[in-house]
């Protein structure tokens, strides 16, 4: 028993020891804590500049490189197939149902600027197209004189034709195809940078023919050479005139404030039938009138294009002058009003919505007249509406509006350079 | 024990103080290696639309990369300058240096004849390369002063920025280099021709003895890296930890951009160079390009609503602007303003400076704190009228009233500034402890903006662990309670300020070393 106890007792001391130690151990961790963390944890900074240097020190274990999320540089490689791609898409107007047009312009240039060319070609959706070549020495004697001679070709298969005249009639809608081949030589010179003068010579070799709008009668199922002259037989042309322009705006491609005018002259020399030659004097003006700081813009344009001739000779309806497009009445089909003459008013009100967005208010006014002395804005043709203007660092890279006449709407877009 | 040790660790974090041996620090730590980092590219278009989706103010952030004291220390970022010691007038309107300009004969190495402005690269008979732009023709003056006279104002308050300098010349001081090329439109480029030289100096406006300006910009020291951007960090730069956002020096950028009409602040316009010292490669962040500084737009003057609204408004702003016709026309559209060739537009009148806007929306500036523009706002104080006015005379304005009309608007938007930002927080500064007395400046005060008002001080034991105070009873001025004075060396106190017309706070925090005190730490 006595071992027992003993042993009991020597049992219960060993226990009372183990808890003491595992106490003892335990205050001891609890108190030494700050100085184990201060050697253990070496860690821990010092000082602000310990702090700063273990951020750094962990971000350099993360280092990586590149930043661009992937959305960007997507972004960035798409932008660079576009401005890098010789292709360019746009709306260019290339005459009704011309549509969406896919280009391209391959340019070249010696050294030292010395000589330029280029070759181009563009298609629309309607099968217009336009393939053409040039040279141009844009320096000779100095900076002030340029030569081009350039050769293009071009096919619009579906030129709308409603009659001549401004009464015309919607409903004699027709089409007809005009191919033209042209040879130019050009002479510019520009003594200031806001005049230019330019004089030119064209042979132009011509043809017409039925068009291929499947929907609407050939023109000349519809017209004759009364009503369309020079729709039985077609002259190729000899075109020489000058012209000059002065350019008083500021902003190119979007001017808010100042002066353009251009005015030229042409001869017509109709080579194999001389009925269809004639003279041709054409002068535009265009005036910005700005206000609230050039926010808001009130631009003017006015345009006439007349035509003389002597008595037994006309003006061939293909090279008659036209009202309705994306410029002239907006509110009529493209090409609606054909006519030996014209006159053509726009007035448009822009506002500045935001740094790179327009919209505008227009309102169009013009007539075709058979004689220059019948120039008068008596029984206009009218068409008002609305846009907007989508702008880039170079001016208005897009153009929509929609304009509104007695025959109904018409919708316009043109992209410009958007890169 | 892992339990334990877990719980140490927890604890031990929780411990961390809040103010070190060093604080506050002056200089950010020397840079580590940054290796070989690749060029960062910063797609301009990309940007500009991602900026444009967000332009109401972010959530609300505290600065980073400050000190204890609020103010930004040394580092590649930014150099305390005009504001910690004042420039004299020779510094300021040296600039980063060197002394010595571009010396001819001017070699041209490369050509630019697209985008919004032509330009070209050439190099000085000493074999340095320079950046040079030229002023559109009907604008003489305007963006070449504008691009020197910002660039060493920003110098000035702090920020790394290549010597700009104008310089005269004619033709015949160029030549040109063999291995020149010149980059055109729609990312083509060809050898450069003498006929280009000719088209670029034509571009220029001339001056009537046949002279024209460029703005000669020294390229910058370093391997080019590409810019930085507004946000985030650079993920191969271990030196940059700071989301850029929050960082005071870029935040602050905001009041200096609007002091100086600096619409033109974006990633774009940032430049990383790699510099080597001492074998340690480090990333240093530049601003660069300020042709849209002051009344200039770079090829024109500015718009009037340039500085007053972003680029891109927000959709319903946007709609009923095509609603009201444009009948509906801002207070910036209806303003006169006298808009000069050589000046551009320019003003102090409509200026706000709290409502001032860049280009479009540049998140750092989206992210500031009253605080930040207080910080900016000490800095730009600190430019006297003298100051300004040899800045400016860096530009050369051929006309001095243009001088002067530059010089007077700068300093009336200095004054805005001061105004506006010394009013959102309690504008007390420059704390020292003197006599056992706690000194400082309303800066309000001092500058004229406001009367002297009457302040009241409670002061508080501090503890550096845990973060609380106590408040020492009795203690209710500015001078030091006997607590503090009898306290050991390391005690930390804090004095709560609250100005008694507004009731606007702030706290100071000392530190006792040796016999005297240290103002360590400012809470506004």
């Amino acid at each position: 028993m006595a071992k027992l106890h003993v042993a009991a007792v020597s049992r219960k001391k060993t226990i009372r020891n183990q808890n003491f130690t595992k106490s003892f151990l335990i205050v001891l961790i609890f108190l030494l804590a700050p100085e184990l963390m201060a050697q253990n944890g070496s860690n821990e900074p010092a000082t602000r500049t310990e702090q700063i240097q273990a951020e750094r020190a962990d971000k350099a274990v993360n280092s990586r490189p590149g930043d661009s999320s992937t959305v960007e540089k997507y972004f960035g490689r798409i932008e660079d197939v576009l401005i890098g791609s010789p292709i360019r898409i746009g709306v260019e107007g290339r005459g009704p149902g011309g549509g969406l047009t896919v280009g391209s312009v391959f340019n070249w240039s010696s050294y030292g600027d010395r000589v330029r060319s280029k070759l181009w070609g563009n298609i629309t959706i309607n099968r217009f197209y336009e393939v053409g070549t040039g040279v141009e020495l844009p320096h000779v004697g100095g900076h002030d004189l340029s030569f081009a001679l350039e050769a293009w070709h071009q096919d619009a298969p579906q030129l709308e034709y409603f009659g001549s005249g401004n009464d015309s009639s919607v409903n004699n809608r027709t089409d007809y195809r005009r191919e033209d081949t042209v040879l130019e030589f050009r002479v510019r010179f520009s003594p200031h940078r806001r005049v230019t003068s330019s004089c030119a010579l064209q042979q132009v070799w011509l043809n017409v023919g039925p068009g291929t709008n499947g929907n609407l009668p050939s023109t000349e199922q519809v017209f004759g050479p009364l009503e369309a002259p020079g729709i039985d037989v077609q002259s190729n042309y000899l075109i020489g005139g000058c012209a000059a322009q002065f350019d008083g705006t500021e902003y190119y491609n979007d001017p808010h404030t100042g002066t353009y005018a251009a005015a030229g002259y042409d001869r017509y020399h109709a080579e194999e039938h001389d009925r269809f030659s004639f003279n041709r004097f054409d002068a535009a003006v265009e005036h910005y009138i700005p206000f609230f700081n050039d926010k808001r813009v009130i631009a003017l344009f006015g345009r006439t294009v007349l035509s003389w001739h002597s008595r037994d000779q006309v003006v061939p309806f293909y090279l008659q002058t036209t009202l309705g497009s994306d410029r002239t009445l907006r509110g009529f089909r493209r090409y609606r009003f054909y006519g030996e003459n014209s006159i053509l008013f726009n007035a448009e009100y822009r506002w500045q919505v935001n740094t790179g967005f327009d919209m505008a208010l227009f309102g169009d006014s013009g007539r075709v007249f058979n004689k220059p002395g019948e120039i008068s804005l008596s029984n206009p043709q009218t068409s008002a509406g609305f846009g907007l203007r989508f702008k880039g660092q170079k001016g208005v890279a897009v153009r929509f509006d929609i304009g509104f006449s007695r025959e109904g709407g018409q919708i316009w877009l043109r992209f410009g350079n958007l890169y | 024990m892992l339990a334990l040790a877990g719980m140490f660790q927890a604890s031990s974090a929780g411990r961390a103080p809040k103010f070190y041996p060093d604080d506050p620090i002056q200089t950010m730590p020397p840079p580590v290696d940054v290796g070989q980092p690749l060029v960062q590219k910063v797609n301009r278009v990309y940007d500009f639309m991602k900026q444009s989706r967000h332009s109401d103010p972010r959530p609300l952030a505290p600065a980073e990369a400050i000190n204890t004291l609020g103010d930004v220390p040394d580092s590649e970022w930014f150099t305390n300058r005009h504001g910690l010691r004042r420039m004299n007038r020779a510094e300021l309107q040296l600039g980063p240096g060197p002394a010595e300009g571009p010396q001819p004969p001017f070699t041209i190495i490369s050509g630019k004849s697209e985008g919004v402005s032509d330009g070209f690269r050439f190099e000085d008979s000493k074999g340095r390369s320079y950046f040079a732009k030229v002023d559109p023709i009907g604008f003489p003056e305007l963006a070449t002063a504008a691009d020197v006279i910002a660039s060493k104002f920003l110098y000035a308050v702090g920020y790394n920025t290549p010597q700009n300098e104008i310089v005269c010349l004619k033709l015949s001081d160029l030549r040109l280099s063999d291995s020149a090329k010149i980059s055109l439109s729609r990312g083509r480029s060809r050898k450069m021709a003498w006929n280009d030289v000719k088209e670029l100096a034509e571009d220029a406006h001339h001056y009537s003895d046949g002279t024209f300006r460029i703005v000669a910009s020294l390229a910058v020291e370093g391997e080019y890296v590409g810019p930085f951007r507004y946000e985030g960090t650079r993920s191969d730069d271990p030196n940059d930890i700071t989301p850029h956002e929050k960082r005071r020096d870029l935040r602050g950028l905001y009041v200096f951009s609007a002091w100086l009409n600096n619409t033109d602040t974006r990633a774009g316009n940032t430049l990383d160079a790699v510099v080597e010292r001492n074998g340690n490669r480090f990333i240093r962040h530049y601003l660069i390009d300020f042709g849209s500084a002051l009344g200039s737009h770079g090829n024109r003057p500015k718009d009037a609503p340039a500085g007053h609204e972003f680029a891109l408004l927000p959709p319903s702003e946007t709609i009923e602007r095509i609603l009201t016709l444009g009948l509906d026309p801002t207070k910036w559209e209806l303003a006169s303003y006298r808009v000069k060739p050589d000046v551009g537009l320019f003003e102090s009148k409509l200026f706000q400076p709290d409502d001032w806007k860049s280009g479009f929306p540049n998140p750092a500036f989206l992210s500031r704190l009253p605080d930040d523009d207080y910080w900016a706002a000490k800095q730009v104080m600190a430019f006297t009228d003298d100051d300004i006015r040899a800045l400016v005379e860096t530009g050369r304005y051929s006309n001095p009233r243009s001088s002067e009309y530059v010089i007077d608007t700068l300093a009336k938007r200095r004054d805005k500034i001061g105004r506006t930002f010394f009013a959102k927080v309690l504008a007390l500064d420059h704390f020292r402890v003197e006599n056992d007395e706690l000194l400082f400046d309303d800066l309000a005060v001092k500058y004229g903006f406001r009367s002297p008002r009457p302040y009241e001080v409670r002061w508080h034991r501090f503890d550096n662990i845990s973060r609380t105070q106590d408040l020492i009873p009795g203690s209710g001025s500015t001078r030091l309670p006997d607590e503090a004075k009898q306290a050991a060396p390391g005690s930390y106190f804090s004095a709560l300020i609250v100005a008694l017309d507004d009731l606007s706070k702030l706290s100071v925090y000392v530190r006792k070393e040796g016999n005297h005190f240290k103002v360590i730490g400012i809470d506004r």
